[in-house]
């Protein structure tokens, strides 16, 4: 038995399907992320879950509990919006007792589970501060300390992040993930920004056009994706249209536009295929040396990366290198290009 | 460095205006409120306070300054119990219907006030549209008595103002996050706990700033009073008005001007005072 499930939940705006058949088990104490661009449907799954919104079908479970009609404030889920929605004329430390006040909890109690709370999102000393003079991290940690304080069952982040700048996003990702982890409550991340996602979840749904494209670990999916849709939404991912033409034990050997590569998998021969390889899973080797050789046509300093534009037969090329404090080849050079036998995948169509 | 001419040459048809339009009769008000009036002798060039003493003495005047900003200060509380409900469902309305509504919500504003005013007395009246429909269903024997009433004066005025107020109101509506009542519901509290508790402070400082134009408004209201408060039921306005072209002592009507004026700006001053200082900490 799950602690979160959503059978077949569907929502139809109109004419238009925002959500469609979503099917989701989540355990007790779960971090795991609806990742997807706009309008893919996770924020409107996130709204259902709230009860805010009610689905058009399907029903939606919380602790064995069906919810699927019931009013959001009788839920008991924490949630951290995106633009926070922090009560503005209310302190930092009133913000946070707010729950607690309408669950009826005395002051006294009230104060000191508020300063508890505002100790583990480090914030006891804003705690008589307005919200309009706290930083946007500060703002988010109490966004945070709103949701958590209550000891929700469930804990909603709709793009917590997406208004901080890129250092302290990186660093909340981490104060966010082990709060969580010390308050093992479940939560679930919406997010449209992969790295985020990866960092945080244990488990991730891609999602597209309203549906669950892909679900798993982070490492599982990144390395797996399956189809085309996650494979470049995680990361990116040099695509080949090609030709099986010819199967051999678990190997196929694909024709792309006149280059053999082999790749594991099954395939009919004849049919039209798929085929990628992650940038960062190229290698750049002598010319003549690689499977095939390619011609640099930009090649861009990252700091802990080089990042390559190749031309080649295959088409343009998109190559990733460690910084390893070694000069490499400049632009216009001609190099070979190899990747490790596994690197390279079948994709199905999506 | 050399000054440029350019902005003064720029503000100067506003300042002319402003300097005869307004300032010049001001201070002529002003300068007349201290001259003396008799039957016979008409307005002589006698200054004393005498005619700010008649006003502040006598009970005559007394009333009809209270009347007067008791009407201000019950027409300012119906426009804010009317309008604010009103600018928070207009905000939640689709555009179109929002347009709609809006132009409905600014149609008084659209008419005349004497076509308006005389609109209310021909509803209102003794052998008015409601009398007369009350009277031939049997609902009442003798018309009602509207017209000439307080209660007259009220309402068209809260007609006619209750714009400011939702456009006030609706002004801060807008600054205001819609996920925030999500968070406080989602925080386990009612639809009316947020609306008390998180809305309502949030637009505060726009409840306040349109109860200020609707009381000014309504303090200095003429034609309205003039109309459907009849000879009896004066406010200061109409008094003055009285005095000018009646009683034709302009010295006093001037007075009951200068006095309407300060005492509106002394109330106007220090409620925004008040605002200021009350929302300073939490508003930008």
């Amino acid at each position: 038995m799950s602690f979160l499930s959503l059978k077949n939940v569907s929502k139809r705006y109109g004419s238009s399907l925002a959500v469609e058949n979503f099917n989701l088990n989540v355990e007790q104490g779960e971090f795991i992320s609806f990742l997807g661009p706009s309008g893919c449907g996770k924020t409107t799954t996130l709204n259902m879950i709230a009860g805010f919104e009610e689905p058009t079908t399907g029903s939606i479970e919380i602790n064995g509990k069906d919810v699927t009609n019931t009013a959001p404030n009788t839920r008991d889920i924490g949630i951290v919006f995106q633009s926070y929605a922090l009560f503005p004329h209310m302190t930092v430390a009133e913000n946070v007792g707010f729950g607690l006040e309408m669950r009826g909890i005395h002051k006294e109690d009230r104060r000191q589970r508020v300063m508890e709370t505002l100790n583990l999102v480090r914030l006891t000393q804003l705690a008589d501060r307005f919200p309009k003079s706290l930083s946007g991290g500060q703002r988010q940690r109490v966004a945070l300390a709103r949701a958590i304080v209550i000891k929700p069952q469930l804990l909603l982040l709709d793009e917590p992040l997406s208004a901080l700048d890129a250092k302290i996003r990186e660093k909340m990702q981490m104060e966010l993930r082990n709060i969580q982890h010390e308050v093992g409550v479940t939560t679930i991340l919406v997010t449209h920004d992969q790295a985020e996602a990866m960092a945080m979840s244990d488990r991730i749904a891609v999602m597209n056009f309203g549906r669950i494209a892909r679900l798993g670990a982070p490492f599982e999916i990144y390395e797996k994706p399956g189809d085309r849709f996650t494979s470049n939404f995680l990361g990116s991912t040099n695509m080949f249209d090609g030709e099986v033409s010819e199967q051999s034990g678990d190997m196929v050997v694909v024709n792309c536009n006149g280059v053999e590569l082999s790749v594991h998998g099954k395939g009919t021969k004849g049919s039209g295929i798929t085929v990628g390889v992650r940038p960062e899973k190229i290698e750049l080797v002598g010319a003549g040396l690689g499977i095939i050789d390619a011609k640099i046509k930009t090649r861009i300093f990252l700091g802990t990366s080089w990042a390559y534009q190749l031309e080649s037969s295959l088409g343009a090329l998109d190559v990733t290198l460690q910084n390893t404090g070694h000069e490499v080849a400049g632009e216009g050079a001609v190099v070979g290009i190899a990747w490790p036998s596994d690197a390279i995948r079948i994709f199905a169509e999506g | 460095m050399k000054r440029s001419i350019s902005p003064y040459l720029l503000s100067g048809p506003a300042v002319l205006i402003f300097l005869v339009m307004l300032a010049v009769p001001m201070i002529m008000t002003f300068i007349l409120s201290f001259k003396s009036f008799g039957f016979y002798t008409g307005v002589t060039p006698d200054y004393g306070w005498h005619n700010y003493i008649e006003v502040v003495t006598d009970s005559y005047f007394h009333e009809i300054f209270f009347r007067t900003y008791a009407i201000s200060a019950g027409v300012t509380f119906l426009c804010a119990l009317i309008g604010v409900p009103e600018a928070y469902i207009l905000s939640r309305m689709t555009k179109a219907w929002r347009s709609m509504c809006l132009l409905a919500i600014l149609g008084p504003l659209l008419i005349s006030v004497i076509v308006r005013t005389l609109g209310w007395a021909l509803l209102i009246g003794n052998s008015g549209v409601i009398n007369d429909a009350l009277l031939l269903l049997g609902v009442i024997d003798e018309p009602l008595k509207m017209m000439y009433t307080t209660q007259a004066i009220v309402v068209a005025l809260v007609h006619v103002l209750v714009p400011f107020m939702v456009l006030s109101v609706w002004t801060t509506l807008q600054k205001l996050d819609p996920q925030v009542e999500n968070a406080s519901i989602s925080l386990g509290a009612s639809h009316f706990t947020t609306m008390h508790r998180i809305v309502l402070p949030q637009i505060m400082p726009g409840i306040l700033a349109g109860s200020l134009i609707v009381f000014a408004l309504t303090a200095s209201a003429f034609a309205t009073p003039s109309i459907l408060g009849g000879r009896a039921l004066k406010v200061v306005a109409t008094t003055a008005y009285d005095e000018y072209l009646n009683t034709l002592n302009w010295p006093l009507g001037a007075a009951i001007a200068t006095i309407l004026l300060i005492a509106n700006i002394v109330v106007v001053m220090s409620y925004n005072k008040y605002v200021e200082r009350k929302y300073a900490s939490v508003f930008d």
